[in-house]
């Protein structure tokens, strides 16, 4: 099962068993996932998913004409 | 407030004009209180002692006056109502006032409102909860302080004087008179191309004004106008599409040099969130402030799902602009890493506090709310994205140690996994900087114990990231 955590150029890409999303607010999703879990990127190497539980953030970048946080992008 | 003469259920006044308790002779309205829905819809006579409504309120074209009216504890439909309410001062749900021909000047609050077509001030509105429809709002609201949703908005009917925060704008078309406008969210430059689309039948030398602006910001996505993402319906995103691709080769990308000579506010900031930091700093000239190393013990992973450990060193510098030659813009200040992977170059702007410590500087381009932290196990960057993996049952209450080696200073790059003076370094590094910036009771850099923000996310601390980032791709 495939669930896209990030849309970019190149997605991040949760592969696991089964993805159950618990919760998405604008600034994070949380899933529990099971089986052997792996997040892909087409560009950055693949990393291990440990834990039944997780959640997402994305980056923040400081927009020096607003002063306030804006999510950053690849 | 005690209210005596209530009325329960739906309450439609052509209903009850016999009725004397109700309604006197002059058709005037003598309740105090409705809860229910009111509908006062094609009705000729005042709610003289009407002072709340606990329901939905449709004046629709109703020809009276409800001088007491105070609260409406539901929505509030005023459209083509001839009458006013001037001592009304909030609206719990929907403010439609759609070609509403009255005043309400000391209305405070409406959780959701529709001014299109109102042609009077809102002197006293301050809070807007959720979105805001301004559309051809020929009235002013200079209290405004804050709309929780999105804007629409012309640009010629809201001239803010003052901060105003708001969630998401959607222009007809941004000017400079925004230049007070905070964003929680970000501006929508698909919105913008939408507005202009909206007003393609009024005036085709209109279009091409905003066409002429809008692609040469756009193509800072790409070239490509194929690759550009829009919204909307199908139908509405084949027009977008037919019309900017009839003039897309007529422009070029917008430089950088023009983005910061950019009069509009609005959009000045909107091409910074798009063009890449490295590229503004290296043309102001930047210079370095800091740099940080740090070793971290860590974990990769092959593509066949292996786990191997291995002691990886991250440098992290600071740096700010210096020459800002003839453009209108202070100081910027950015930290620049290495990607795990492709060890390339990356640059993302800071806030200016961090501009001293790299370390804390890095770590505060993630945002994690504070009651979170004690149930991660740990975190792992994949690019611009973090997960944190969150702990089981059992193992909350139990927290990793923290990494020990950091240096500063040239010395950084000098810095290898064996180098004796690692060890000696530490001490130092970590109660002059590592520890005072990250510090939780220090309230410049975030508000850790204050239990109103705890809940919502914060900047990590160099601490908090360093000591939970189990691996990095």
């Amino acid at each position: 099962m495939e669930y896209i955590l990030e849309e970019s150029t190149h997605h991040h890409t949760l592969v696991a068993d089964h993805i159950e999303v618990i919760s998405e607010r604008s600034d994070s999703v949380e899933l529990k996932v099971e089986g052997s879990a792996q997040l892909i990127h087409g560009e950055h190497g693949p990393l291990l998913i440990e834990s039944r539980r997780i959640k997402k953030f994305v980056q923040q970048e400081y927009n020096p004409i607003t002063e306030r946080y804006v999510y950053a992008f690849d | 407030m005690h209210l005596t003469n209530i009325f329960y259920g739906d309450f439609y006044a052509v209903n009850h004009r016999d009725n004397p308790q109700i309604i006197d002779s002059q058709g005037n309205l003598l309740l105090e209180g409705i809860v229910g829905n009111v509908y006062m819809d094609d009705y000729m006579g005042d709610a003289i002692a009407l002072r709340s409504i606990h329901g939905n309120a449709y004046f629709c074209r109703w020809d009276g006056q409800a001088p007491l009216l105070e609260s409406i504890f539901g929505d509030a439909n005023f459209s083509y109502w001839t009458g006013s309410a001037p001592r009304l001062k909030k609206i719990t749900g929907y403010a439609k006032f759609q070609y509403y021909q009255g005043k309400v000047d000391l209305l405070e609050e409406v959780f959701h409102a529709n001014f299109e077509h109102w042609n009077h001030n809102a002197p006293s509105l301050k809070r807007i909860v959720s979105d805001a429809n301004f559309l051809n709002w020929k009235g002013k609201a200079p209290q405004l302080e804050r709309i929780g949703g999105t804007l629409l908005c012309n640009s010629h009917n809201l001239t803010v004087t003052h901060h105003l925060d708001v969630h998401r704008i959607d222009f007809q078309w941004a000017s400079g008179a925004m230049d007070h406008v905070r964003l929680d969210g970000r501006i929508s430059l698909r919105s913008i191309i939408s507005g202009s689309i909206l007003e393609f039948d009024v005036s085709d030398y209109s279009l091409q004004n905003r066409l002429a602006t809008c692609i040469p910001v756009l193509k800072l996505y790409g070239e490509e106008l194929n690759r550009l993402r829009l919204e909307g319906s199908r139908y509405w995103v084949q027009i977008v599409r037919k019309i900017l691709s009839s003039h897309w080769d007529q422009y070029e990308k917008i430089s950088l040099e023009e983005i910061l000579r950019l009069k509009s506010h609005a959009l000045r900031r909107i091409c910074l969130e798009i063009v890449k930091p490295s590229e503004l700093m290296n043309l102001l000239q930047a210079e370095r402030i800091a740099v940080a190393g740090i070793e971290l013990d860590y974990f990769q992973y092959t593509d066949l799902g292996e786990k191997r450990a291995f002691t990886k060193y991250n440098v992290y510098e600071t740096f700010h602009t210096k020459n800002h030659g003839s453009y209108n813009l202070s100081e910027i200040f950015a930290v620049k890493c290495w990607c795990s992977t492709t060890e390339s170059e990356h640059w993302l702007f800071i806030d200016p506090r961090y501009k001293d410590c790299p370390l804390s500087a890095i770590a505060s381009t993630f945002h994690i709310p504070k009651d979170d932290l004690p149930l991660i196990r740990c975190l792992k960057r994949q690019g611009d994205i973090l997960i944190a993996e969150m702990k089981d049952k059992n193992e909350i209450g139990h927290s990793r140690g923290m990494k020990t080696i950091l240096k500063t200073g040239e010395s950084a790059y000098r810095l290898t996994p064996f180098d004796p003076l690692c060890d000696e370094v530490f001490e130092e590094v970590y109660a002059r900087e590592f520890v005072a910036i990250s510090s939780p009771f220090d309230p410049k850099i975030m508000n850790a114990n204050d239990p109103i923000r705890a809940s919502s996310a914060q900047p990590l601390t160099a601490v908090e990231y360093f000591s939970l980032l189990e691996a990095e791709s």
